[in-house]
Order: C-alpha cells, then structure tokens, then sequence
C-alpha cells in the first residue's frame, strides 16, 4: 500500500512538471515563395509548403513561440542553427521586439551582425558576411503572457 | 595520303594531351550545390523562464532538396581540326558536363547540316571517353548507340565525347565544315523552370534548369591543302671561262623546294634531265649533301627509277620545313 501512495505521488509530480515545460510551445514552418499570375495579370507572390526546393531556392522559415500556460513567460530566447545545406540570407532575420544576434562561431557566442569578424585565410579577421552565420537568435524584450504567440523569421537559401 | 593523316592526328594528339591538363587544373566556376534527395533540417530551440524556473521547447522541419537538370557540351579542341579532301575519321572532342545537383544520362546526338559553313562533315560515329583521358583512343574507348549506353554521370561529372566525322572530296583550302554535338537529359528537359513529379533522385521533382536539360556546341573542321613551290635556277659555266651556253659548257641546276598551307605528305621530286644535255655522274646533291646515282639507302637518283631523270625523294614537308635544295650538273653536247 505504502509503494502505491509513492508511485502515485511520483507520477503526479512528474505529471506537473511535465506541465511546467509545455508552457511555452515553439513550432517552426519552412515555406518557399512562388510567384503566380492572377486574372488580371498581376503577379501574386505565394507562400508555399516547400513541395519543389533546388540549390538557390530561398526557404523562409518561421519559427513561433506560443505561452500555452497560465503565467507570463520571460526571458525568452529563440536560437536557431542555419541548416549546413543553407546559407542565411542577409538581413533576412526579423522578429517584433526581439534582438537579433548571429554566432560565427557554431554557437559559442553571438553579436550584432555589424560586429562579427571571422579570420581570412592570412589569419587576419574581417567583417564576417551573412554566409558566414552559423546561428540566429533572437532575444525577446518583452513578456509573453498567456495565450500570446510570437513569430519570428529568417530565410536560408539552399547551396 | 595515310602520312598525312597519322601526323594530323598526331600532331592534336599533343594538344589534346595539353588541354586535357588544363581540365585538370581548372576548377568549376561554380559548385553545383545540395545533392538532390539530401533533407535539410531546421532545429530552433526556445529558452524561457516562468516564475524564476527555466525551461526549453524545441521543434523542426524538414524538407527534401529536388533534383534541378543542367548540363553543358563544350567543344574542346584549341583550334579548327585541320583536315584534308577526301579524309576519314577526324575527330572532334567535347566535353560533357553534369551541372545539376543529381544523377542524370543523357543522349547524344550530332548535326552536320549547318549553316554558316562552306560543307558538311559526314558523321562516322560518336564514342565515349571508355579509359576517361580526354584523348579519342581507337579500340579502347566505347562506340555510343543512341538509347543503348547513354552516358550516365554524377552531379558535377565530365566525360569527354568524340564525334568522328568523315570529309567530303574535292573541297578547297580554308572550307570550313561545322558539326555539332547535343546531349540531351532523360530525366527532365524543355522549358526552363518545368517540373516533373517523382523524375528525379530517391523519386525527387525533377526541376529543368537554366539549360533546359539540353546543351549543345559546335566544332569546327578546316580544309588545308599544301601548296608545293618548285624554283630552278641554272649557271652555266662554258669551256672558254664564260657563261654561254655552247657545246661543253657545264650546266648547274637547282630546284628550291618549299610548301606552304598544310603538310604535304611524301613529297617527290622528278626532273628530267634535258634534251642534248648529258648528265655528270656524281653530281646530285640535296640540301649540299651528295647523293648516289642509283636507287639506294639515300633520298634520291638519277636514272634508276626512271631512265634519263632525276628523282628525289623529300618525304613529307609543312610550312615551316626549311627549304629543300637540290643540285644537278649537265654538259651540253
């Protein structure tokens, strides 16, 4: 009886931490954009699932955190790894209310584009570029209360 | 004729040899990009804290890279393929390139009928680079059948393609005759931008390229034929110390023997010697050097291959031989 009212106690606690980790939810989409040609000629710019990517196709991903609890979270962080196959597309990163650092580093550290520098091949740094970025992160600024969801986005293209 | 045609080949042997070395060395201009059927995943990790404990959410999506078809034919030889009129089996060689992100076979096919040129080659057949030296090998490299062994290569492959053309008779020097190579994808062409579902590697979308899928060149054969330019001269030297040309007077001939405008193969000089003149044993020279009187190891004769005429033998002589000389003395009776 003793073992029961443990074991039971074991899987409420882990019931209600496992609560406690779902209370942000982050979800990230991958789209390629098309252009089409409506009836009137107009060309329209779709997003699209990435059904058809080749090298040099663009791919906008959109990652959204969501507060799934009841309290305000804070001191969110969203880190992202450019794919290996991708190249980060300069100045493509955004996110309202959100600082945007880039690791040239595999994700050691993070700066401000402007401030990065990698190492030439004489060993000399220089200003890193876009293809250069090995991460993205944005570091929100504000809360995110409950219900609240919040995208951010970047695009890659395929080398 | 066969002379002629074996020191062609030989001589773009070389060059061949030369070109394949800076294939080589020569690196694509761009890389060819994301195999098609590789995934590429996006991982992104939240960190966050709620009422001072912190904790962490990740998710990712993956998406599969299709197959976009490119291809390039390049001609390579360095210059038009010198060619004479008749001749058989000129080769033209071209490069075949996979510039698309997958595994692709092509066919090839050749066009003779071109404008722009003064004739048309007549296809032989089309081989393909079997031992991979980017020199046209005889026996060795493999004839192409339309359908049958189309070539297959890797993203960023070569392969080098020989198109052995025949050439028609009785041209003139400096015709120009175009042949052109086309390789075509199986696996997807046309229209810039087409898509063909499940076409591509691992049963990708197959993506027509830039190239359509289909790339051609043109190579190019030149009709040279060699000019030989003959030039005699005489002295005479008569019995009284002057230059008349009275009886027992010694007549020294020279013949200047130059070619110009291609190789001429086995080139053979005869020359009669004239009426009422009577040859002086011992005296028939090529290039100062004394040749015999009779058919031996030596380039020339005089009277054993053809009675009362000299003959000498030059071999075979392009533009930039020096000029061959040949003596002879006469007396007049």
């Amino acid at each position: 009886m003793k073992v029961l009212i443990k074991l039971s106690t074991l899987l409420i606690l882990t019931a209600f931490s496992s609560q406690i980790m779902a209370q942000i939810e982050v979800k990230t989409v991958a789209e390629i954009e098309v252009t089409e040609i409506d009836k009137q000629g107009k060309k329209i710019v779709k997003r699209v699932a990435p059904t058809t990517v080749v090298p040099g196709t663009e791919v906008i991903y959109t990652i959204t955190a969501k507060n799934t609890g009841a309290e305000p979270a804070d001191k969110i962080v969203v880190t992202n790894p450019v794919p290996k196959e991708t190249v980060y597309v300069d100045g493509s990163a955004f996110g309202a209310g959100t600082v945007i650092t880039f690791s040239v580093d595999g994700g050691k550290s993070y700066a401000k584009a402007e401030k990065l520098t990698v190492k030439d091949k004489a060993g000399k740094p220089r200003a890193a570029t876009a293809k250069d970025f090995t991460h993205v992160r944005w570091t929100f600024q504000f809360n995110l209360q409950p219900g609240q969801e919040a995208p951010v986005w970047y695009r890659a293209r395929v080398k | 004729m066969k002379t002629l045609t074996a020191r062609i080949a030989n001589h773009w042997l070389q060059l061949s040899i030369v070109l394949l070395f800076a294939l080589l060395l020569q690196k694509p201009v761009f890389a060819i990009g994301t195999s098609a059927g590789i995934d590429i995943s996006n991982t992104v990790t939240v960190d966050y804290a709620i009422g001072g404990s912190s904790g962490s959410a990740t998710d990712s999506v993956t998406f599969r890279v299709d197959e976009i078809v490119n291809v390039n034919v390049s001609w390579q030889d360095a210059a038009n393929i010198d060619v004479s009129t008749p001749d058989t089996n000129q080769v033209l060689t071209y490069l075949l390139t996979n510039t698309g992100n997958g595994v692709d076979d092509y066919r090839l096919s050749v066009q003779n009928t071109l404008a722009g040129d003064q004739f048309d080659p007549v296809l032989v057949n089309i081989y393909l680079d079997a031992n991979a030296n980017g020199v046209y090998n005889p026996g060795v490299d493999t004839q192409y059948i339309f359908g049958t062994n189309d070539p297959v290569l890797g993203a960023d492959a070569s392969l080098a393609i020989f198109v052995l053309n025949n050439i028609p008779a009785s041209l003139n020097g400096g015709d120009l005759g175009n042949s052109q190579l086309t390789a075509t994808s199986n696996t997807a062409s046309g229209t810039p931008g087409a898509s063909f579902a499940n076409a591509g590697d691992n049963n990708t979308t197959a993506v027509v390229g830039t190239s359509g899928g289909s790339s051609n060149d043109i190579g190019i054969y030149e009709v040279t034929t060699a000019t030989v330019s003959l030039v005699k001269s005489v002295v005479i030297s008569d019995p009284l110390g002057g230059n008349q040309p009275m009886p027992g007077a010694t007549m020294t001939y020279s013949i200047a023997v130059s070619v110009s405008g291609g190789t001429a193969s086995n080139v053979v000089i005869t020359d009669p010697i004239p009426a009422n003149t009577t040859y002086t044993a011992g005296t028939l020279t090529l290039n100062a050097g004394t040749l015999t009187d009779v058919v031996d190891t030596d380039a020339g004769d005089v009277g054993d291959t053809t009675v009362n005429t000299v003959t000498v033998n030059l071999g075979d002589l392009t533009p930039a031989s020096p000029i061959q000389t040949i003596t002879f003395e006469v007396i007049i009776n």
